[in-house]
């Protein structure tokens, strides 16, 4: 019974998890509409490469830094409180949202066109 | 008595009946009756003439000599007039009187006039012939074989055994089949009737019987009650002629009479007519005539369950490399459609234990075996190779086959994952909807290997293989995020707006997805070595 419970626990808690990734990757395209492009690509580009190293905290760090700047627009409140949340979960969800981060960056541009 | 000709169910049985159907229909035509004499004379007939026109096309010559074309004249010539004896022989044996003594002298004369026609023609090149007949001309052959037959399969019954067969031996060695046919004593040191490995490879020897302590060793009286025949040991005898030649022996086989029969005709009709041709050209041929015979009859053949059953070779008694292979109807469904089977009659080459061999996708498939697999062992290959001549730089051939098998895999593992009803709505359209669902998923990476070409095609073809090599070895090696990092990197800066359709994929496709993330992490692949369209 205990077996199954966390069964269930654990399908809840992926879907969560499935949930907030996408609030943040629908999310970060308005945050960063105002940036430029190159600045945009240097960014992915250091997060890519700060995942590899597996460091959350340095993760979480960087991105932090750059949302500070932009923290008065609604975005990016509603990103900081899903990551909030998700920081709770275990840390093997990390890299699932973390790449939902920088998929979000990097579809940016189009998402500006549109609006 | 004669019963109807139904199959039972048992495959071992059946292959009998339709080896039984084969032997007589090759002699008689549609119409006989199975009593021991006929059985005995088609089985001769059959025999002999299977062997010698065997013996005829392998004999050649040794060296080019101005006779050459005259010599494939007299072989064709040789041929036609054997039928003519045999032809003559059969309109001889339907109006006499059938006894075991009538049949016995008939096929004593048959077989040494056929042998005097063999003599006489290949006399002539006597001194040219290669020895193709284990070190034997066909003319030493003949001369010291007492009937002329041979059927690997019974080497070990006395009338079959070249020690006993001898010339002069004649009588006794169509004495021995007889015992056999009318009285079951198979072999002298045995039970009499006995059903055991002597007559069939197919089950323990009644020495190495294991429960010879329980109980006894079954006969073939017992089986009696189970064949539609009246001799059980007419099956047992005509097994080996239910089974079709290629590079091995393999015989169809579904628990419908009719269906079997007809697919081993259409298989036998192709082989034949591509003899010559290579030997994947065999192997295509014997997929093909299956796939015709199913597409005819769609509606039926959802109801059977099919199977190939093959073997290598018989060494020393015992069988190799037997194998049965059934083929699921989902899958039948999936080769059914023409563009599948197409992408999936492909041999693929691969690296197996340090040598190069081929494995044929479908054959894989229809052994619901995943094809993925092999692809990486295939791209192993690709990837390891150097290009020898720098303006080549190979592109990789079997694209189109790698985007089928991903998203076949991919359809059919998700159908197994989701499996949790018995039974639902869709029961009975399960397979059709799986089907459309490959089809979409097939279509959705052609798109998606051709925006990939695209956005790389500035990029040299060493950067494209590069690139491909790295994101191929974390795929191999399972890492899903060191594969969405790769990728992520290599496409940051692109245009934004092909780059918002592959991130939708990799978003829903692969980092949401732990169990079958590989299948679509092929499409960047493809669109990496594979270049053009070729959908």
């Amino acid at each position: 019974m205990s077996n199954q419970k966390t069964l269930i626990e654990e399908k809840v808690i992926n879907e969560d998890v499935l949930n907030k990734m996408e609030i943040i990757r629908k999310n970060m395209p308005a945050i960063f509409a105002g940036d430029s492009e190159s600045y945009r690509q240097k960014l992915v580009y250091n997060l890519l490469n700060i995942i590899r190293s597996g460091n959350m905290q340095q993760f979480l760090w960087t991105l932090l830094r750059h949302l500070n700047a932009k923290k008065e627009s609604s975005e990016t409140k509603e990103v900081i409180r899903v990551i909030n949340e998700l920081y709770g979960y275990s840390s093997k969800f990390f890299e699932k949202w973390a790449y939902s981060v920088i998929m979000g960056i990097m579809e940016t541009e189009s998402q500006k066109e549109e609006g | 008595m004669s019963k109807e000709l139904k199959f039972t169910g048992n495959w071992f049985i059946d292959l009998g009946i339709l080896g039984f159907v084969n032997l007589m229909e090759e002699v008689y035509g549609k119409e006989y009756q199975s009593t021991h004499e006929w059985f005995y004379y088609a089985f001769f007939i059959f025999y002999v003439k299977k062997t010698v026109k065997d013996w005829i096309s392998r004999q050649g010559i040794k060296k080019k000599t101005d006779t050459d074309e005259l010599f494939f004249q007299d072989k064709e010539t040789l041929l036609k007039e054997i039928e003519n004896i045999i032809e003559k022989s059969i309109k001889r044996f339907l109006t006499k009187e059938k006894n075991r003594q009538s049949v016995r002298n008939e096929l004593k004369g048959i077989n040494s006039e056929i042998k005097k026609k063999i003599i006489k023609t290949f006399q002539r090149y006597k001194s040219f012939l290669n020895k193709p007949l284990n070190n034997k001309d066909i003319i030493d052959k003949v001369n010291s074989i007492g009937v002329a037959v041979s059927e690997s399969f019974f080497q070990n019954l006395n009338f079959l055994n070249p020690s006993k067969n001898k010339f002069g031996k004649e009588d006794e060695v169509l004495a021995s089949f007889e015992t056999m046919l009318f009285e079951h004593k198979i072999k002298d040191e045995l039970t009499v009737d006995a059903f055991d490995k002597t007559i069939s490879k197919f089950i323990f020897s009644e020495k190495e019987f294991p429960n010879v302590i329980m109980g006894k060793i079954p006969t073939i009286e017992t089986l009696k009650g189970f064949v539609p025949v009246d001799d059980p040991i007419f099956l047992l005898l005509s097994f080996p002629a239910s089974f079709i030649k290629t590079d091995r022996f393999m015989a169809f086989y579904t628990p419908n009479f009719q269906f079997t029969y007809s697919v081993n005709k259409k298989l036998k009709t192709y082989l034949d007519m591509a003899r010559k041709k290579s030997q994947s050209e065999i192997l295509k041929l014997t997929w093909q005539s299956i796939i015709d015979f199913l597409f005819e009859t769609k509606a039926e053949f959802s109801l059977e369950n099919m199977y190939l059953i093959e073997y290598e070779n018989i060494i020393q008694q015992e069988l190799k490399g037997v194998q049965y292979i059934g083929i699921p109807k989902l899958q039948a469904e999936f080769i059914i459609d023409d563009k599948i089977r197409e992408a999936l009659n492909q041999k693929i080459k691969v690296l197996e234990k340090g040598d190069k061999q081929y494995q044929w996708l479908l054959q894989e498939f229809i052994k619901n075996k995943p094809l993925l697999p092999i692809f990486y062992r295939n791209l192993g290959l690709y990837f390891t190779q150097k290009d020898s001549n720098s303006k080549q730089k190979r592109k990789f051939k079997n694209t189109k086959s790698l985007i089928y098998s991903a998203a076949l895999d991919k359809v059919i593992a998700e159908l197994n994952i989701k499996k949790t009803n018995l039974f639902s709505d869709d029961f009975f359209f399960r397979n059709k909807l799986v089907l459309e669902k490959a089809k979409d998923t097939i279509r959705g990476y052609f798109h998606l290997k051709s925006i990939i070409g695209k956005l790389f095609s500035q990029d040299s073809p060493d950067e494209r293989k590069t690139l491909a090599y790295r994101l191929f070895s974390r795929l191999r090696k399972n890492q899903k995020y060191s594969f969405v990092n790769e990728i992520l990197k290599a496409l940051n800066g692109k245009d934004v707006d092909d780059v918002k359709t592959l991130i939708n994929h990799i978003f829903r496709n692969i980092l949401s997805n732990d169990k079958t993330w590989q299948s679509d992490a092929v499409p960047f692949l493809a669109g990496l070595i594979g270049g053009g369209s070729d959908e």
